[in-house]
């Protein structure tokens, strides 16, 4: 058996932004390669009464909802935190195999995990555990609104104040940063997923009819918007109808859909100035003169920068690529720790 | 001015992305303070980018989001410009911190960890050589610890005649105020005996030794040398015996040589010798090993002669050990004490005592099974 320092000889240092809805790997020196729904598919063994992975990942995704009986799609994390601590070690130990497929050992990497800033501390050991019990070398904590201003390309360093708004699939996370760590920050279950539950919700009660989760998420890229506009998008989705018993297709408009969300972007709305009412005025002074990055799967939806503009009156720009900032900003920050040291941002 | 007049325009200049920003506002009709107030910026910003004065932005995520929003605001599209800005190689800000940097510092630490490797090993491989030279210089055995009277050392302290050096090992003795005194009868004066005598061929009587507590002036002298004097059984080495307080060694070793095979009454030259010696340059060695003077008048005389090998512990008062040592054969013990004087012999039928010039049985005290005595003399 080879020790672990030697496999990681031949091992790439890896930044892993684990979502709830998607899992991002940055390998260092190449950049995000993996970008994968966080989804696992069990099958069960009826004769050792044992459940085995089926697919990971896309494969495991293009299952959920349409599973036979032996076979369970499940999302080991839930609201940014680990749900299920097996389904998501082997969903790590899947991914980190499959960006080392060339390598001629198992591979040991160093891998630094990025975390919800409002998950506690049980939370933390288990992503911990999990990404060790993956096969980690070393494994490194960062708190998710650090990666996301540091990938963002917030001068997170200066004693200047730098406000990020990640919204993700599962939390919410705001944060006032300056010299490196994070003067506050705030974390909400509100993120993608309440999005696509309050898309199905409103659907279901206003046109009777039932629609899975896939289908959601997909009025929530089509058409979704945070801001009304005077440009009405339309979509033609299916469900089955409640009280027919049947499928029925029927066509949603943006405007039903920003009616939808109001609830969860209100959510948002209230966190932003909970964390403003609480940064200290020089910070806040920065960030009123700059404005406040957005990041996240969440920064991708039509006008919510607008609608934070609007809400708070300050400046707000959406982030280059927001939905791999935090990976990205992760393996910017594995540099700085190989560097500096473990202890420039990671805080157990 | 269409819009797509500007950006025919753009892509004819694509590196204009001030004046580019500037005409999409004019055509869609927005003065400068109308786009802050929808940007919640300030007007400089504005004027800043349309005149292109990139690096009085703070850092480039807010530049670029300002473009997106600005342009997004006009009704153009903002990834020529962000491509145009690019060009211009504007990057994300360097990371760094307060802490020290470890790669200068992982250097140091790793030239103190070969340092500390390599001079463990060395310390081990010392140790080894050390350890295997001393099993092969003793054949595998260990160092002796005590010297046989054969070798002309004594277990304990070996007095010996002037300018000769008996050559044999000293083991510590512990300290005590009644430093005993050892003497081995091979260590002779060189110049009155040949070599032969000194390993106990032919054994003449020692000088008068001991570590009388009196003053040099009661010291007995010892008598002139005596050929036909009495040797010891079997040619062992023993200790002459001599008056009922027996000399202070000293007087034997800073005196001029002057043999004392046999004891005899104290002549006046000896008592001159003794007396010489005492003054003389071997005073010092001869104050040594005289007790306290407080003690003087309460020490008892004791000495064992040892036949055959035997183990022996003498305690004197206060349970002060005077002597506990291998006694091999042919040793003589010249010992002084405060008693009551406490004895283990381990095997006591090998040795002869004299307690204050008294000779004592120990075999009442002898245990049959193991032959080990232990008994006490004085009150």
């Amino acid at each position: 058996m080879i020790p672990k320092f030697l496999r990681g000889l031949f091992s790439a240092d890896l930044s892993i932004d684990l979502g709830t809805a998607n899992t991002l790997i940055y390998v260092r020196d190449k950049g995000v390669v993996l970008d994968e729904p966080s989804v696992v598919a069990m099958r069960s063994e009826p004769r050792s009464s044992s459940w085995t992975v089926a697919a990971v990942g896309n494969e495991a995704k293009n299952m959920l909802g349409r599973t036979p009986g032996h076979i369970t799609a499940i999302r080991p994390l839930k609201d940014g935190v680990i749900a299920d601590f097996t389904v998501t070690e082997k969903m790590l130990q899947y991914f980190i195999h499959k960006v080392h497929e060339n390598t001629l050992f198992r591979p040991s990497p160093r891998v630094l995990v990025c975390v919800p800033c409002g998950s506690t501390q049980v939370e933390r050991r288990a992503i911990r555990e999990s990404a060790a019990g993956a096969g980690a070398r070393d494994v490194y904590l960062v708190e998710e609104p650090m990666a996301a201003a540091i990938g963002a390309g917030l001068p997170v360093s200066e004693a200047r104040g730098s406000m990020v708004l990640d919204i993700g699939g599962g939390t919410t996370e705001v944060a006032v940063i300056s010299l490196n760590g994070v003067v506050y920050s705030e974390s909400v279950r509100i993120g993608g997923d309440r999005f696509d539950e309050a898309i199905t919700a409103y659907v279901r009660r206003n046109y009777g009819t039932l629609i899975g989760e896939t289908t959601a998420e997909r009025v929530k890229c089509e058409i979704g918007c945070a801001f009304p506009s005077n440009e009405v998008h339309e979509i033609e989705i299916r469900g089955r109808n409640i009280a027919e018993g049947i499928p029925r297709g029927f066509v949603l408009d943006s405007s039903e859909v920003l009616e939808a969300l109001q609830e969860p972007l209100a959510g948002i709305v209230t966190a932003v100035r909970t964390a403003l009412e609480h940064t200290p005025p020089e910070l806040g002074s920065d960030v009123a003169e700059r404005g406040m990055v957005l990041t996240g799967g969440g920064a991708l939806l039509h006008d919510l920068d607008r609608l934070i503009i609007e809400e708070t009156g300050l400046p707000v720009v959406v982030a280059e690529d927001p939905l791999t900032c935090v990976a990205r900003g992760g393996g910017r920050a594995l540099d700085l720790i190989d560097k500096r040291g473990s202890n420039v941002f990671v805080r157990e | 001015m269409a819009v797509s007049d500007l950006l025919d325009e753009r892509e004819a200049a694509p590196e204009s992305i001030g004046p580019t920003l500037r005409r999409a506002r004019e055509a869609a009709g927005y003065s400068i303070t109308d786009l802050a107030e929808r940007m919640r910026l300030s007007r400089h910003h504005i004027e800043n980018l349309e005149a292109e004065r990139f690096n009085l932005f703070p850092v480039s995520v807010f530049l670029r989001g300002y473009l997106t929003s600005y342009a997004r605001l006009v009704g153009i599209d903002a990834g020529p410009l962000l491509e145009a800005y690019d060009r211009r190689g504007f990057g994300p800000p360097q990371l760094h911190s307060q802490e020290t940097d470890r790669t200068t510092a992982r250097g140091s630490e790793f030239t103190v960890t070969v340092t500390s490797l390599v001079v463990v090993a060395v310390l081990i491989i010392l140790s080894a050589l050390w350890w295997r030279d001393q099993w092969t210089g003793n054949d595998g055995l260990p160092a002796p610890t005590v010297a046989t009277p054969d070798e002309g050392g004594a277990p304990h302290r070996v007095e010996e005649g002037p300018g000769e050096s008996a050559g044999g090992s000293h083991p510590a003795v512990e300290p005590g105020p009644e430093e005993p005194s050892v003497r081995d009868d091979t260590a002779q004066a060189p110049d009155l005996e040949p070599p032969t005598v000194a390993a106990g061929l032919e054994p003449p009587p020692v000088a008068a030794g001991g570590s009388a507590p009196g003053a040099a002036g009661e010291a007995q002298a010892v008598p002139a040398p005596d050929a036909d004097a009495p040797a010891p059984a079997e040619g062992a080495p023993r200790r002459s015996e001599g008056s009922e307080a027996p000399v202070e060694t000293a007087a034997g070793e800073g005196s001029e040589p002057a043999p004392a095979p046999l004891p005899a009454p104290a002549t006046p030259e000896a008592a001159e010798a003794a007396e010489a010696a005492e003054a003389g340059e071997s005073g010092a060695a001869g104050e040594a090993e005289r007790p306290p003077t407080g003690e003087e008048g309460a020490l008892a005389s004791l000495v064992i002669r040892v036949r055959e090998d035997c183990w022996l512990m003498i305690r004197g008062a206060d349970q002060r050990l005077v002597y506990r040592n291998l006694a091999p054969a042919g040793t003589v013990l010249d010992l002084a004490a405060m008693p009551p004087i406490r004895i283990v012999a381990g095997y006591a039928s090998g040795i002869e005592i004299e307690y204050n010039g008294e000779p004592f049985d120990p075999s009442p005290y002898v245990e049959q099974d193991t032959g080990t005595a232990r008994f006490r003399l004085g009150s």
